[in-house]
């Protein structure tokens, strides 16, 4: 009964209404329409970044030149002084107008509200006349010991009467100190680079016959290898310490596929041609061929590649101690082009190759492969200028499978990794 | 036009060869998923949903095989999710939708195809599903039982009691005509 069901049907064309068809191809339509979410998300990601920029440029921090003023003189406490600085020095051309470099400072009415706002800091410090060399210091001590014995440097809050000074050094607070402490708003941009190491795993995703087996075999011939990832980002810390991040990265997921093949004939032959010379001068040429089967083992090795553009949005939260600090971030980063490349078995258990070196019909991954979650734990030292090192240990989990929805086998992947870089302040 | 001129074009998502794909398997994939689903709208539904992905999934096939067997393969693998999904396979006792149903057939070498899935749809679910995953499809009980989270011996016992009620329908329908 069995065998009767199955011939009667296994070639059976039961009629089809018209309404598949349409629906199909509205679906793929829709689909077609939808294939390129993550480039949305890329673009809108820049145009929120710009805007943030231009945002960041006019109202937080204007032109060097804007017009500033001091009015009075008002000396504040030196307990909120940070713990290093950067000097500029203004040179007076004519009355309460100085110049430094390009730039140009106009001691106007507007010095108190611009510099208590388009300042990440409430305080600065000023000096005149013959102290600026002693000035330009970076240690808050070293400007105090100075103001118990010279008129400058002094520490005004916002006002300060400076007509009549030949030169002025403004100082404010070295990035180090901002960076460290949760105190104020910025914007950055890190460069970050750094190896990982994938951790594979496979599941039956089909219940094809033999899928088990095809699972195993993969199983013993596949190895994670080292790998790498960099990354550009660009971010804005609050003042509360929380942090976001986004930009593009490249990783790259690298493994090995490692087969012995025992019991591998290779046939040898061998060629002997000998010459004997007679007394006459005449010779004769022996030629003497010998075919051997050499009996061995065969390896097979390929590196695989799986090489992805990615969009990571990252949110994070900053911890700063005295002379460190640690970002705490996670998030999850859309794979937006996945290319791969190597030579695995195929589900005859054959070794194949796709990508590259494959000829097109057995491609079993994905060319996006989604979404991945993020968690790294950063140690941030030292400080140059405005730009600062760290080191982060992260971990990076697949959501799904790097193999198509219909390939016998589900691919996921757990990825460690430490990433070290360097990052800019605004 | 040969299949690996469609597949070739279809692997261009050029809409024409997707259609000449589509009007050359759809009546034989129908009849799977008319197999799996006896109402027509669940069938059609299954049928369109086997046919999104094997315009997805269709750069995996390897040309080695039959192209024909690898369709049917996608489509029935559709329509288990599916299954899955709707809980079609929930209630594996309930015997009562085989005793309402009405077969006009002469003879078991007499029955025609639409008798067949008539007789197979009017299978209780559960039976359904595991007759055809083992007999048409060539699971194995270990996978049936993999897919349907049930016990291998629950498997065999449900394949059994599908091939009586067949039997028993079968002689029915004799003994009425």
């Amino acid at each position: 009964m069995d065998q009767f069901f199955k011939d009667k049907l296994d070639q059976y064309q039961s009629k089809v209404p018209h309404s598949a068809w349409e629906g199909i191809d509205t679906r793929l339509s829709e689909e077609q329409v939808n294939t390129r979410p993550f480039l949305w998300i890329l673009l809108i990601a820049l145009v929120l970044l710009t805007l943030g920029y231009l945002f960041y440029k006019d109202v937080i921090s204007p032109a060097k030149d804007a017009p500033v003023e001091i009015e009075d003189n008002a000396i504040a406490s030196t307990e909120s002084l940070p713990r290093s600085f950067k000097v500029n020095y203004y040179q007076k051309e004519e009355d309460n107008i100085y110049y430094v470099g390009p730039e140009k400072l106009v001691l106007s009415d507007a010095l108190k509200s611009d510099l208590s706002s388009n300042t990440p800091f409430q305080s600065f410090l000023i000096a005149s006349g013959p102290t600026l060399e002693q000035v330009e210091m970076n240690s808050t001590d070293a400007l105090f010991n100075l103001q118990t014995s010279l008129e400058a440097p002094k520490l005004l809050p916002t006002n300060t009467e400076l007509a009549g000074k030949e030169t002025v050094a403004i100082a404010w607070p070295d990035y180090k100190d901002y960076c460290y402490s949760n105190s104020n708003h910025y914007f950055f941009i890190e460069f970050n680079a750094g190896l990982d190491f994938p951790f594979q795993k496979l599941g039956v995703q089909h219940f094809a016959s033999e899928a088990q087996h095809y699972r195993d075999q993969r199983a013993l011939t596949e190895y994670g290898s080292i790998s790498y990832n960099a990354n550009l980002l660009a971010g804005y810390i609050h003042p509360t310490g929380l942090l976001a991040k986004t930009g593009i990265q490249y990783a790259q997921l690298n493994e090995k596929f490692y087969l012995v093949k025992e019991s591998v004939v290779k046939i040898q032959t061998k060629i002997t041609i000998d010459t004997m010379f007679k007394e006459d001068g005449s010779y004769i040429i022996n030629r003497d061929t010998t075919t051997a089967e050499i009996m061995g083992e065969e390896k097979l090795t390929t590196n695989n590649h799986f090489r992805m553009v990615d969009v990571p949005l990252i949110i994070g939260y900053r911890y700063t101690g005295s002379n460190f600090g640690i970002e705490v971030n996670t998030g999850l980063i859309f794979n937006i082009m996945n290319y791969s490349s190597g030579r695995i078995f195929d589900e005859e258990i054959h070794p194949t190759y796709y990508g590259a070196k494959g000829d097109g019909y057995f491609s079993p991954f994905k060319t996006r492969v989604g979404l991945s979650l993020y968690a790294g734990i950063r140690y941030m030292t030292g400080f140059y200028g405005r730009t600062q090192f760290y080191v982060e240990p992260n971990l990076r989990y697949y959501f799904n499978s790097f193999s198509n929805n219909d390939f016998p086998l589900s691919q996921k992947y757990m990825v460690l990794g430490i990433t070290s870089g360097m990052k800019y302040f605004f | 036009m040969s299949d690996r001129e469609i597949i070739l074009g279809c692997l261009q998502k050029n809409r024409n060869y997707q259609k000449i794909l589509f009007d050359k398997y759809s009546g034989i994939l129908m009849t799977v998923c008319r197999r799996y689903f006896p109402e027509h709208e669940l069938a059609e539904d299954a049928l369109q949903e086997g046919f999104i992905r094997i315009f997805q999934s269709l750069q995996q096939f390897n040309f080695q095989g039959s192209f024909e067997g690898w369709l049917k393969k996608v489509v029935v693998n559709v329509a288990l999710r599916k299954i899955q999904t709707e809980r079609k396979v929930r209630d594996w006792a309930d015997l009562s939708s085989a005793e309402n149903k009405e077969f006009r057939c002469s003879a078991i070498d007499k029955l025609e195809e639409e008798d067949i899935l008539t007789i197979i749809g009017s299978l209780p679910s559960g039976y359904r599903t595991v007759f055809n995953m083992y007999v048409m499809d060539g699971f194995s009980h270990k996978e049936i039982a993999g897919v349907l989270s049930i016990t291998e011996s629950t498997s065999r016992s449900q394949l059994v009691k599908a091939r009586q009620m067949l039997q028993k329908m079968i002689i029915e329908t004799k003994e009425s005509d």
